[in-house]
């Protein structure tokens, strides 16, 4: 047994290295594929920063603005294998700026020959291998703390993914953003529940309980929006302008769908396999002692969760708090128009989760109760 | 609209939970008020990493001990966030201060120099950065911590025979269990996050644009180093928890006392 043990510690090993060498294997594929780029791309080699000047803010702050000589060399294109000149300015802030260092791709553009040697512009920095390092390393915990399951969870990601494309793409030929976003919660939550958890009556429960406790999120949001006033659209990041109020406002009820969903699945899972093991155990329970149960178990996570949800939606607000109060704009003109829609998908999903409670406990009491009374 | 929401959400909450919902609140303002706290402390100019570290700490203090007891689970739970913000925190540096991700993209906002507003604000973009992905994940891996140790603790408390590695082995399979849905929590917000900007990148840029641009990069190395941090977490967890459990033989007495 303890050779069976040590054997099985070596596969694991053998394994667990074997995951390592490949991504190391695909990460320096991603960061060599400069052919793979139509634009050229130059590898910093040496960065020399000189004092330009400092300015004044109102403040009272004084920024110094620093300007970068930077020779790289060429990694694509007629001109691969040669030195490049490049010019850069950043103020130490970096708030739009970029500051670089030696061993940075960048891209870049108009390239010209001059007496000696090529100059250019800077039109932006190679960041692919960046995603992929975090991808990679991600996939790789997943498959080595979380061994088949985490395999399954990185399947239902990728399956998401591209239905997430899909959705996208369906979007983009004119369908309504809502009613795809809606179509896709359903498919999301019966993905990631029967891939992960299996096909059997507790998952068909969960997944009747997340599609409720989701719709009423949404309508609740829906009347709620109606109810108040309009909202200022003008500060959503990346929309499209011009758009329509009414546009808008499915865009944002579909942001608020989704944003609830995963928390939803993860609340109502939880629940209805609790209750499932409590009715498998004791068929005759009491109604009272079920929803005790039931609210016990949830009491531990809904806290957790929610402060989850609040630091993954809310936390990405502060550079735009620190630059806006920095500008003298008060802070809840911030809030009310800027980080308004994180704080809204926060709330929403908070409510989300408190609701998916009594939905799932309600959804095990009415398939387990009627099955009782028919037979 | 908001205060709409939050009363609704707090109504809720009395309605549907207990004493510990009730609980959860008081940690909810609280924390809010510390990442106010940390807003105003770098604003004030404070080094951005040492105060969102500090932060970091009280907030898992306060979600921790203050609605969960101090007992050894918890204990537990709060060594391994320590750990795990240590170990990802370099890291963090490490791809922060090399992919230029900090600040906004160039013609995001309506704060530009055109507006009359400056960007001379004299603050460190890239320490702020950083502090962003800290504090989008705090809450992810103290509710994975969480839910490991205490697991483990029951796992302890009935079968108390099990030597260190079955304690280990039962938290890596615990850990598995929560995995997908918390990783699926986060990718499920990120999307609702950047549907808009989504759906700007399929109208008009290509994927070799998306993928190398600022806007798609920040967002999604912290929402990726935030899963990275919750995976990374349960074995961190499930080490120290057969490690301490196995150690304080009395640990049942203990955390009853506390109780």
């Amino acid at each position: 047994m303890y050779k069976n043990e040590f054997h099985m510690k070596k596969t694991t090993i053998i394994k667990g290295s074997a995951v390592v060498l490949l991504s190391l294997l695909l990460f320096f594929l991603i960061y060599n594929n400069y052919s793979l780029y139509d634009s050229t791309i130059a590898k910093v080699t040496t960065v020399q920063n000189t004092f330009l000047d400092s300015k004044n803010s109102t403040k009272g702050n004084t920024e110094n603005y620093y300007k970068q000589q930077i020779q790289a060399i060429v990694k694509n294109g007629p001109h691969k294998g040669q030195l490049v000149h490049l010019q850069n300015t950043y103020g130490e802030s970096l708030v739009y700026d970029n500051k670089y260092s030696s061993g940075t791709s960048l891209f870049i553009e108009n390239l010209t020959e001059g007496d000696k040697d090529l100059t250019a512009n800077i039109s932006g920095v190679k960041r692919d291998y960046y995603v992929a390092a975090v991808v990679l390393i991600l996939v790789d915990l997943l498959i080595m703390v979380g061994g088949l399951q985490g395999f399954f969870t990185i399947l239902c990601l990728s399956v998401n993914i591209i239905l997430f494309y899909a959705m996208l793409l369906l979007h983009y030929n004119g369908l309504n953003i809502l009613l795809l976003s809606s179509i896709m919660s359903v498919l999301f939550s019966s993905i990631v529940l029967f891939l992960i958890n299996g096909r059997s009556r507790t998952t068909v429960i969960a997944l009747c309980a997340t599609l409720a406790s989701i719709f009423f999120v949404t309508a609740l949001s829906f009347v709620v929006m109606r109810f108040t006033p309009d909202i200022d659209y003008e500060f959503l990041e990346y929309l499209i302008h011009p758009y329509e109020r009414s546009d808008a406002d499915m865009l944002f009820l579909s942001e608020i769908l989704m944003g609830c969903v995963g928390a939803i699945i993860d609340i109502s899972v939880t629940i209805t396999s609790c209750a499932s093991e409590l009715l498998r155990k004791d068929p005759f329970i009491t109604k009272k002692a079920l929803i005790s149960s039931c609210r016990e178990v949830s009491e531990d996570i809904t806290g957790t969760m929610i402060n989850t949800v609040f630091f993954t939606n809310v936390s990405s607000c502060i550079p735009l708090f620190i630059l806006s109060i920095q500008n003298e704009i008060k802070f809840m003109t911030v809030i009310r128009y800027n980080v308004f829609f994180e704080v809204c998908r926060f709330l929403t999903g908070s409510i989300g989760i408190v609701a998916a409670i009594p939905v799932s406990i309600l959804a095990v009491y009415l398939v387990y109760g009627r099955r009782d009374s028919t037979c | 609209m908001l205060i709409v929401l939050v009363l609704i959400l707090i109504v809720l909450m009395l309605l549907v939970g207990g004493d510990k919902t009730a609980k959860s609140l008081v940690t909810l303002s609280f924390n809010c008020f510390i990442l106010l706290c940390t807003i105003f402390a770098i604003n004030m100019g404070l080094n951005p990493l040492i105060s969102t570290v500090i932060s970091c700490v009280v907030i898992s203090l306060i979600t921790l001990f203050y609605q969960n007891d101090i007992n050894i689970k918890t204990k537990v739970a709060f060594i391994s966030v320590l750990i795990v913000i240590a170990i990802l925190f370099l890291l963090i540096f490490k791809i922060v201060s090399m992919s230029n991700i900090q600040g906004f993209p160039q013609d995001q906002l309506s704060i530009q120099d055109s507006n009359g507003y400056s960007r001379n604000i004299s603050r460190n973009m890239m320490y702020i950065q950083i502090s962003v992905i800290l504090m989008v994940f705090i809450g992810a891996i103290i509710d994975t911590a969480l839910a490991v140790a205490s697991a483990l603790y029951e796992v302890h408390l009935n079968n108390p025979d099990l030597s260190k590695e079955k304690i280990f082995e039962s938290g890596i399979h615990i850990g598995r269990d929560i995995l997908s849905s918390t990783v699926h929590t986060l990718f499920f917000i990120y999307i609702a996050e950047y549907l808009t900007l989504f759906i700007q990148f399929v109208d008009d840029s290509t994927f070799v644009q998306m993928i190398n641009s600022k806007e798609f990069c920040q967002e999604f190395i912290s929402i990726a180093l935030s899963g990275v941090g919750c995976v990374l977490i349960i074995p961190i967890t499930a080490f120290l928890g057969s490690w301490f459990y196995k150690r304080h033989k009395i640990a049942p007495v203990e955390s009853e006392l506390n109780n």
